[in-house]
């Protein structure tokens, strides 16, 4: 190493070119970078709530739907029918759109004095009142549309638009916005539906890039300046951090993998967790300038003493990261992976472009007397106090750990991708708007899936899917629920002279009665007979197909009628609504179904999988990385106990934070799950620090009271340097857009903390008590 | 105007040899005069086989039986009995054309043992759900339309003229779902054999292609047609067989009593 950095001090001016050539080379790829925040892309192909939902995608050509709202007192009025007519054909006309389903273009299915039609329920905008109100009957006597298309105050109206698969639906959802936006003249209209939730959320993480990231980098420069107090040093670790981020975003963008939710926070966390290693650099730097003078000596023997630590503590927080990929939602995978990379690169950096930084800049002259002071003063009177009342800190904390595991059991596993937008943010109005008008602007699809062509023509399926229908309607948060069974009840009932007693599904078996003229005796004839359920039905629809277009069913059915869906609108997005649905929608399949295969699917259910997976595979990801930093510590001071000693204070963490989520209703999700894995990664390093530290210091004194004020002093300080920094780094997070980022923020921000507390305060408080025996420097027993 | 049977036909005989041996060259109106001329059948009968398959190659098969008769020159009738799948086996459609209203259109259900009337909304409708409107499989009205001819060209071997067809009224446009059709016209036979349709905005919806035609008592009629939908990617496909042309079908089997029998 000492060859290395002799090298790198003479090339300095290479190894600064060379670096600011990488980081031209990868910015320019960052061009290339896409942004992916559809959820099904987060989820490994061997779950099966995946497999369902990628099956029924090739059965039914159209799964995503944005509804848009047209809302008026006076929705019949020609005015407004006639924007929605022209916001119809112009969402028919996209390319993105399968179908559209909206108050202007819907087929209505009437019963007439001598048969049935199916129409159009508006050909022409009407303009008198006359053709008004003889159009508002029409589109209301057909009542498969209220909550759908129509409002169920009838003052609203929904344009459903069915977007085609593979396809960008959040490009999509865009462009409906923005036509939205300009066409709306002075009617309220509003967009919902998870395409218009992903589009957002994509515009959230870009905002938030934009504004977080200079906020970041204006704490990282201004925090070390407060302290070493000269720009152009303050600059190196700074350009580090912004290198280190670009070589990042660069490399994903090299190898295709795109942005998403979760990886739209690593910028932050790069800028956080890499400028620790050059402020750490830095302070000694500075501190060394006391005693060496000539600026090739004085960067050398700093990086000669500093690139253990340096290495040490990036590679137990990359493992920190990496640990993320027991997780297998991929977009937490590619968090691990990148962030880990991104580390990486800082490490790299902090031992080449720091080092050829400093020996190109000036030695510091006048930095003796700022340096220090206050802070060790107040390092002393804090050991003093530890010193003293070791017992009372010791219960302290056993007390507030009491607590904190108290606080686990109240932690709810709650997620809503709707309420991780700020209440007033115009995706939040709109779906509480449509929450209260329309059927919900969330959905489950139950999939019937059938084993031969026709299946779902038989009576006794679709009379279960119709039970299933009428019940799951009745449950909280589901507003609605549409499916084939709807158009077989309505014609049966059309066919049967409207009577209501026939808005039902035929049975095996049906008694029919029929008249017809007998030419022979000039008389009506009266005929009663029996037919089979299933032909009733096949000619149903063989009636209905008679004035439809050939995919009028393509969204419902399967074009053999192998497999159906139903699909029920949900007016909620948290994750314990949807759960109770789902639980019991699986319980009254088994009940009743008898044999009749039937599954959940849909983006909510997508939902429900991956928190479950992210929950269920964080826990495990703690317990690797947990053990990994034990392993790696106890590996590098070459003792069991000092292993133990480094991941006590991690521990602390972990507890103290689930015990804030618990007591402070912070819901475990996704995103505050993955707070621990990030604890680890960088909250162990105070502790490495302290215990490094502390076991020279105690080798030097073998007394623990001595080495503790000695720890504190040296070590202490500069962690609590470093843990302000990180923390206020992460603090940033705080003013995401997005509630779930920035209570993630507050939770990293805690963690930093929690674990220098833990390093600065449990460490030598039970280092005083235990006394614990340290092996010899150098690792010897 | 209007339609119906005489569709398959687009067909024509002489008319083709008295135009190339004319040495003036035909404009698109007089090209298509010859096309539509040619179909000079009183009554037809035969089996049909309506093949539609989706875009995730779903398909599902009609096998039919259809019987039709003319009324007058540019009106028809046409009852179409459903032989397979069983469960609609025995259903019938019975439609009358009518020149100045909307067409009667009548389905027997064997399971209700009735007829219903079913309310015919414009000449765009799908028939039978297929890709083929009503308008597409009846005889076009030559007036409807403003001809353009363009360059000839070669399609698959056959020699063609080509005419654009640009609705006379929005009228037609709004009647039929078309703005524009392009056709591609067999110098040999004078019947269609590849067709370009527009929707209302103008943008290409439809291709029509004939990869069959056969000779009916003198008359080219298109056997086989293909129609695909490029908007939503789905295709239908008419299967004629058995024609049999002028053979007398009786008037009475387009009465809805005859319907009602069954």
């Amino acid at each position: 190493m000492a060859s290395y950095f002799r090298f790198v001090i003479r090339k300095a001016g290479w190894v600064l070119a060379l670096a600011f050539i990488i980081t031209l080379f990868l910015g320019y790829e960052i061009k290339n970078l896409k942004v992916e925040t559809d959820i099904s892309a987060a989820l490994p192909k061997g779950v099966p709530a995946k497999r369902l939902y990628d099956k029924v995608g090739k059965i039914f050509p159209s799964r995503d739907f944005i509804l848009v709202v047209v809302e008026s007192n006076n929705l019949f009025q020609t005015r407004v029918i006639a924007k929605i007519q022209a916001l119809t054909k112009h969402f028919e006309d996209m390319p993105d759109v399968y179908s559209v389903m909206s108050p202007t273009n819907a087929k209505i299915i009437l019963g007439t004095k001598e048969g049935i039609d199916v129409r159009d329920v508006l050909t022409q905008v009407p303009q008198t009142p006359e053709e008004m109100a003889a159009y508002r009957k029409r589109l209301l006597s057909d009542n498969i549309f209220t909550g759908n298309i129509i409002s169920n105050d009838h003052k609203a109206a929904g344009i459903m638009l069915f977007l085609k698969k593979n396809i960008h639906a959040r490009e999509a959802a865009g462009e409906v916005i923005s036509y939205i936006k300009k066409n709306k003249g002075d009617l309220k209209i509003l967009a919902t539906g998870k395409p218009v939730v992903n589009y957002y959320l994509a515009k959230g993480m870009d905002t938030d890039m934009r504004r977080l990231f200079p906020l970041a980098i204006l704490v990282v420069f201004f925090i070390p300046l407060f302290r070493f107090k000269r720009i152009k040093m303050v600059l190196i670790p700074l350009a580090v951090v912004i290198f280190s981020v670009i070589w990042t975003f660069g490399v994903m963008a090299l190898v295709h993998s795109p942005l998403s939710h979760s990886t739209t926070i690593m910028p932050i966390l790069l800028i956080s967790i890499g400028v620790a290693d050059g402020i750490h650099i830095l302070n000694h730097y500075f501190s060394n300038s006391r005693f060496i003078k000539e600026r090739d000596k004085l960067v050398h023997f700093t990086m000669m003493e500093l690139h253990g630590p340096v290495i040490m503590t990036s590679v137990t927080t990359m493992i920190g990261f990496l640990a993320l990929n027991t997780s297998r939602v991929t977009s937490l995978l590619q968090l691990g992976i990148f962030t880990s990379v991104g580390v990486f690169f800082a490490m790299i950096l902090s031992i080449s472009f720091i080092p050829a930084g400093l020996s190109l800049i000036k030695v510091p002259t006048q930095l003796k007397e700022a340096h220090g002071g206050r802070l060790e003063k107040l390092s002393h009177t804090y050991a003093k106090i530890l010193i003293r009342y070791k017992w009372a800190v010791l219960i302290f904390i056993i007390v507030i750990v009491l607590l904190s595991i108290a606080g686990i059991p109240r932690i709810k596993l709650e997620s809503s991708d709707i309420e991780n937008f700020p209440p007033s943010h115009p995706l939040r109005l709109a779906t509480a708007e449509v929450n209260d008008h329309f059927a919900g602007s969330n959905y489950i699809d139950v999939v019937v899936e059938g084993k031969t062509p026709g299946y779902i023509k038989n009576p006794f399926v679709l009379k279960k899917m119709a039970m299933l229908e009428d019940s799951i309607k009745t449950l909280p948060y589901v507003g609605g629920a549409i499916s084939l069974v709807d158009f077989i009840r309505r014609i049966n009932q059309v066919l049967h002279n409207n009577n209501p007693a026939y808005y039902r599904i035929p049975n095996e078996t049906e008694t029919e009665t029929t008249r017809y003229f007998d030419a022979a005796t000039g008389k009506w004839v009266h005929e009663t007979y029996t037919v089979s359920g299933r032909k009733l039905i096949a000619q149903y629809l063989q009636l209905y197909e008679m004035s439809g277009k050939p995919e009028d069913f393509a969204n419902l059915v399967d074009y053999n009628y192998e497999t159906a869906k139903i699909t029920a609108f949900l007016r909620t997005s948290k994750r314990t609504h949807l759960k109770k649905i789902d639980t019991w929608t699986r319980g009254f399949i088994k009940r009743h179904f008898d044999g009749i295969k039937a599954d959940i699917t849909g983006v909510s259910e997508l939902y429900l999988a991956v928190n479950d997976l992210i929950v269920s595979g964080q826990l495990k990801s703690i317990f690797l990385s947990l053990f990994l930093v034990f392993l790696l510590t106890a590996l590098m001071f070459r003792s069991f106990t000092g292993g133990l000693f480094n991941v006590l204070p991690l521990f602390f963490a972990m507890f103290l934070n689930f015990a804030v989520m618990g007591w402070f209703g912070i819901y475990l999700n996704l995103m505050t799950m993955v707070t621990s894995s990030i604890a680890i990664g960088v909250g162990v390093d105070y502790a490495i620090h302290f215990y490094h530290r502390y076991r020279m210091k105690f080798t030097e004194s073998h007394d623990y009271e001595n080495a503790t004020d000695r720890t504190m002093e040296e070590a202490g300080v500069a962690i609590f340097i470093n843990a302000l920094t990180v923390a206020a780094g992460f603090a940033i997070l705080l003013f995401s857009e997005f509630k779930g980022i920035s209570l993630m923020g507050l939770l990293i921000t805690l963690t930093m903390v929690w674990t220098s507390f833990g390093a600065l305060t449990i460490l030598p408080t039970l280092f005083m008590i235990l006394k614990p025996k340290f092996n010899s420097v150098g690792g010897k027993q | 105007m209007k339609r119906l049977f005489s569709s398959l036909i687009l067909a024509a005989v002489f008319a083709g040899l008295a135009l190339a041996q004319s040495s003036v060259s035909p404009d698109g109106t007089e090209i298509m005069k010859k096309v539509l001329s040619q179909s000079n059948w009183k009554d037809m009968s035969g089996d049909l086989v309506l093949t539609l398959t989706t875009s995730r190659h779903e398909t599902r098969i009609r096998n039919m039986k259809f019987y039709s008769k003319k009324k007058s020159e540019n009106e028809s009738m046409m009852l179409i009995k459903i032989i397979a799948p069983a469960d609609v086996r025995g259903t019938a459609f019975l439609t009358i054309e009518h020149q100045n209203r909307d067409d009667d259109r009548y389905l027997y259900l064997p399971a209700l043992r009735r007829v219903k009337k079913i309310t015919a909304s414009g000449k765009g409708g799908n028939f039978m759900s297929s890709d083929f409107t009503y308008y597409d499989i009846g005889k076009p009205k030559l007036n409807d339309w403003k001809y353009k001819r363009l360059a000839d060209e070669t399609v698959e071997g056959h020699k063609c003229f080509v005419v654009e067809a640009s609705a006379a009224t929005p009228k037609i446009t709004k009647d039929t779902g078309y703005s524009k059709i392009i056709r591609w016209i067999r110098k040999d036979t004078f019947t269609t054999c590849k067709a370009v349709f527009f929707d209302r905005e103008g943008k290409k919806w439809k291709t029509l292609s004939v990869p069959e035609v056969q000779k009916f008592n003198g008359v080219w009629f298109s056997t086989v047609m293909i129609m695909h939908d490029l908007q939503l990617d789905h295709t239908s496909k008419m299967t004629f067989k058995g024609l049999k042309i002028n053979t007398g079908v009786p008037g009475k089997f387009f009465t809805v009593r005859y319907l009602q029998r069954g």
